[in-house]
């Protein structure tokens, strides 16, 4: 328990020390597209293929209760909108970062801690957060919200397509439910989500990467425990900020 | 007349006066523990400008924390570091190449950040000194197509590339071959007086204290047991250092356990 403590006051103060170098212009930009390409463009198949299946079962759910039970076939989009901008969409992208951008933060500065590279850093006089941490968390704060986009975007293009095929319900009329039951605020609200969760998992994926110790066995025990927290993070956030938007 | 004598006598060769030693390293009774470990207990060590300082010892003695605290990375639990220059630098064991750039990308970024040296000037630097460690046809290599002993030679001209007045040295030639082991420590050993830097190498191998050093310490059980020139060290009887060179069993060092 003290252990944890001591561990999110130390996450905590790199936090600080992060947005400290950030508003004094401290960001090598060059590093922060090159992440953007290597966390974000790499991680679009992912999130395109888990959106389309997300898109197509809330689909199977939605359409098959509201179309059969009721014959409500006007509101199946809204519904399906809505559970995937309110909820699915930010959720499932940060847990698609957390294995893919966490895990891969945690284990590249895990390495470089012990073979000895950020200490190289610091002889040669370059701090270790403004010249690795920044960058990962510029480049997964941006790619964050906008995988979530393309993510919300392709699991109702895949729900729609499916809802036709499976209950014949026309397009038109499904995107016409969309666009009454979802407004502005919830595609912001999902932006948001998805902006504070990216901040989160590479805020503890760097401090799990510069936290480790000892042998390349720590390493894979880090990444381990970057993966499991920030999935934690992202459920505890999400309970956080749902409840912050809907009382608001 | 008196002239002429004068002319005459035999002159007293011009001797410049002998070079005041200038300290550039000072620890004064360093102490470093991990957890109920006494790792470094009361070190006090002075390095001088144009002076090679080896720290010898057995493995597990401190010696790399030594040089880590003198480095900055390392804060001891008490004692004083003081240090005449921040120009210092560190050539680590391994090499310590960052692994996302190419061997002249690791001695740019080095140089750029601590010098204002201009495009043009670094690569100078760079050519300088991946030649000293014979390197120079690498430079657009990555580290992973290096074999362990080259990153090694790297890191020493990314270190040395910098141009430091402290310069620090861990295990520079432990698992090169004897021979170019021999080439790289006369290179250092010509750089260091180019550079008029205070150097300490950590070393347990013999051949480069006998290369590089000016002075020896022995570090044993996080203490100083032995110090003294090369040349002492080489013929003292001194029980720790004697075992040392000598690598005998028998002696004062636990040979089974370390320290």
């Amino acid at each position: 328990m003290r252990r944890l403590v001591t561990e999110i006051g130390e996450a905590g103060i790199m936090l600080g020390n992060v947005w400290r170098h950030i508003f004094a212009g401290h960001i090598d930009w060059g590093e922060s597209v090159r992440l953007i390409d290597r966390f974000g463009i790499s991680s679009i198949p992912i999130v395109g293929l888990s959106a389309s299946f997300i898109g197509m079962a809330i689909s199977v759910q939605i359409a098959r209760e509201i179309v059969v039970r009721y014959g409500a076939d006007n509101v199946v989009g809204g519904f399906i909108a809505l559970t995937i901008l309110r909820e699915l969409a930010p959720v499932f992208v940060a847990i698609v970062i957390a294995g893919n951008v966490g895990a891969a933060i945690t284990a590249e500065l895990g390495t470089m801690q012990v073979t000895d590279q950020i200490d190289a850093l610091r002889v040669f006089r370059i701090n270790p957060v403004v010249y690795l941490v920044v960058p990962r968390i510029i480049a997964t704060a941006i790619s964050g919200p906008a995988l979530t986009g393309i993510g919300a975007v392709l699991a109702l293009v895949a729900g729609q397509l499916f809802t036709e095929a499976l209950v014949h319900i026309p397009a038109e009329i499904f995107w016409d439910s969309v666009r009454y039951a979802a407004t502005t605020r919830d595609v912001v609200n999902m932006l948001t989500k998805s902006l504070v969760f990216a901040i989160a998992i590479a805020l503890l994926a760097s401090y799990n990467g510069l936290a480790t110790e000892g042998s390349s066995e720590s390493v894979g025990i880090n990444t381990t425990r970057t993966v499991v927290w920030c999935l934690l993070a992202t459920f505890m956030l999400n309970y956080l900020l749902t409840s912050i938007f809907f009382q608001l | 007349m008196s002239e002429t004598i004068q002319k005459s006598m035999p002159q007293p060769e011009a001797v410049p006066p002998s070079p005041k030693p200038v300290p550039m390293v000072m620890l004064r009774g360093i102490v470093l523990k991990y957890g109920n470990n006494t790792v470094l207990d009361g070190i006090d060590l002075t390095v001088n400008r144009n002076e090679i300082v080896a720290v010898v010892g057995p493995s597990g003695t401190g010696k790399s924390t030594l040089v880590k605290i003198i480095a900055g990375l390392l804060i001891p639990d008490a004692g004083e570091v003081e240090l005449q220059s921040d120009r210092i630098s560190l050539a680590f064991q391994n090499g310590a190449l960052f692994s996302s750039m190419t061997v002249a990308e690791n001695i740019a970024l080095a140089l750029e950040r601590t010098t204002d040296l201009d495009d043009e000037e670094i690569q100078g630097r760079i050519d300088r000194y991946l030649s000293l460690v014979g390197l120079r046809d690498k430079m657009d290599q990555m580290p992973t197509d290096l074999s362990g002993g080259m990153q090694k030679r790297v890191g020493i001209a990314r270190a040395l590339a910098i141009q430091p007045d402290i310069m620090l040295y861990d295990e520079p030639s432990a698992g090169l071959d004897p021979i170019l082991g021999q080439k790289l420590e006369e290179s250092l050993r010509g750089i260091n007086a180019e550079l008029q830097m205070a150097t300490i190498v950590v070393t347990h191998e013999m051949p480069t204290i006998e290369n590089l050093a000016d002075r020896v310490v022995m570090l044993y059980q996080g203490k100083f047991v032995y110090q003294g020139s090369k040349d002492d060290f080489m013929t003292t009887r001194e029980p720790h250092a004697y075992q040392f060179r000598t690598r005998r069993e028998a002696g004062p060092i636990d040979v089974q356990g370390g320290a």
